[in-house]
């Protein structure tokens, strides 16, 4: 036999082997799954965490109070026609899809850092260009955008452009194009679970950029993962249906 | 039409074990949250003409899907003509959580429903109460009432008065009619032809689905 039998099995584990990524000197590592603290991310009280830790903008689903709508910004909105939401169809983009609950996979990197939600049976996962890499001059608009990272101290800081505008939460509030977002990720006190928020800055709907939401990320490694699946609806999507299932 | 193979259903039927409906509760917990926001899609208030419509017809649909279950119902308009109903509800884990299965609802089942109408189409809405009939004369028949727990909103009362003391479907777990407030259920009676025909002399004109 082979005195090199074992070679297999030990390189085949040593693919299993995370390998850790080159952070930052004194950037911790917060690669993980997390759950959201509260089922609900909104405010208007109900996100727990929310709730009981900043001040930050207040602002309802149904409602333009507090938020800082400009005149085509607020058109945008009440033009809109629910029907037309991608979410019937089953698609979550960004913000929305950070904000809608879904449990959540960062992964730290050196060169890329990956931030994904879990939903309809599997990962959605958005890239994040820490080399400081612009879009390019032709790059499209899509679901998640284009992003890119630093890190600020401890906070890993994520400028996001590029994305396809639409409703940002369930009442159809709209963000354009041009949007430009700003998500910061850091380690709560506690040492496991992760704190983030997202401000938008998007001058031709809001006059000034504003907090769209904050919330607690529970560290969860070991949760299951829901294997539901997201079947669009044919009373919206396809009126007068299709009955078979 | 109906599979032969979930055999006798309604009150014979077991529906799901409480320990299986906490186990798919936990499992679709992150899912549980509203797809969409009801009051865009419907007139969701009762209070609302078009808020708690009553329509009765076949069956002709069902979709048992996530996020929301749908069902299709032919129903013979005022002028005598068949419009085809499309209905969205809860999830069909939700659905399955108050003890529904693939047999509770199937094609060619008559239904009472009532629905908020959608402000998007005339023949669609989501459903709040539903009625549907055994499948055979003196057949057991079930009735979903949608109810929300420890609610103080005066809307619930007949509701409530009747969730007590009709027997609920067998094989649901218990509810907590009285606890803390909490979502929108649909709560599952079992009823016989007499236990239905004496429902509907005593609430007739406080349970729109008795009207």
């Amino acid at each position: 036999m082979s005195p090199f039998r074992w070679l297999p099995a030990c390189l085949g584990g040593l693919l299993l082997v995370p390998v850790a990524a080159q952070l930052p000197p004194g950037v911790s590592e917060f690669s993980g799954i997390y759950r959201p603290a509260g089922l609900a991310v909104q405010p208007c009280g109900y996100n727990e965490w929310l709730r009981r830790s900043f001040e930050t903008d207040r602002f309802c689903l149904g409602s333009d109070e507090g938020f800082p709508f400009i005149e085509d910004g607020l058109a945008a909105w009440r033009d809109y026609s629910p029907i037309e939401d991608p979410v019937l169809r089953c698609i979550e983009s960004f913000p929305r899809s950070a904000m809608r609950g879904r449990p959540l996979r960062v992964v730290l990197g050196e060169n890329v850092t990956e931030i994904a939600y879990w939903f309809n049976r599997q990962w959605h996962t958005r890239e994040v260009h820490m080399n400081g890499s612009p879009a390019t001059a032709d790059a499209g608009h899509t679901d998640f955008g284009y992003s890119t990272g630093h890190w600020s101290g401890d906070t890993l800081v994520v400028e996001t452009t590029h994305t396809r505008g639409g409703p940002m939460f369930n009442d159809h509030k709209q963000s354009s194009p041009e949007a430009r977002y700003t998500e910061r990720f850091w380690i709560a006190p506690d040492g496991r679970n992760l704190l983030m928020d997202i401000a938008i800055d998007d001058p031709l709907y809001y006059s000034r950029p504003f907090l769209l939401n904050r919330q607690e990320w529970i560290a969860a490694p070991d949760r299951p993962l829901s294997q539901t699946e997201c079947t669009p609806s044919s009373i919206w999507v396809e009126p007068g249906g299709d009955d078979e299932e | 039409m109906r599979n032969e193979l979930h055999g006798p259903r309604h009150a014979d039927t077991p529906l799901l074990t409480p320990l299986a409906i906490a186990s798919l509760l936990l499992c679709a917990a992150s899912e549980l949250a509203a797809h969409h926001s009801d009051s865009v899609y419907f007139v969701d208030d009762r209070g609302d003409p078009r808020g708690a419509v009553k329509i009765e017809g076949t069956v002709s649909g069902v979709r048992l899907i996530n996020p929301h279950a749908e069902f299709f119902v032919e129903v013979v308009n005022e002028t005598g003509e068949t419009d085809r109903w499309a209905i969205e509800s809860d999830s069909w884990n939700e659905l399955q959580s108050y003890g529904w299965d693939e047999a509770t609802i199937e094609v060619g089942d008559r239904v009472e429903i009532i629905v908020s109408m959608s402000r998007f189409h005339d023949t669609a809405g989501r459903l709040r109460d539903i009625l549907v009939y055994g499948s055979a004369p003196n057949a057991v028949s079930q009735l979903f009432l949608e109810f929300i727990p420890g609610s103080e909103s005066g809307q619930w009362e007949s509701v409530l008065e009747l969730v007590q003391q009709a027997p609920q479907c067998e094989g649901t777990v218990p509810y907590d009619f009285l606890g803390e407030r909490g979502e929108e259920i649909l709560v599952c009676l079992a009823l016989d032809e007499p236990a239905l025909d004496a429902l509907r002399a005593e609430y007739a004109d406080r349970i729109r689905i008795f009207d």
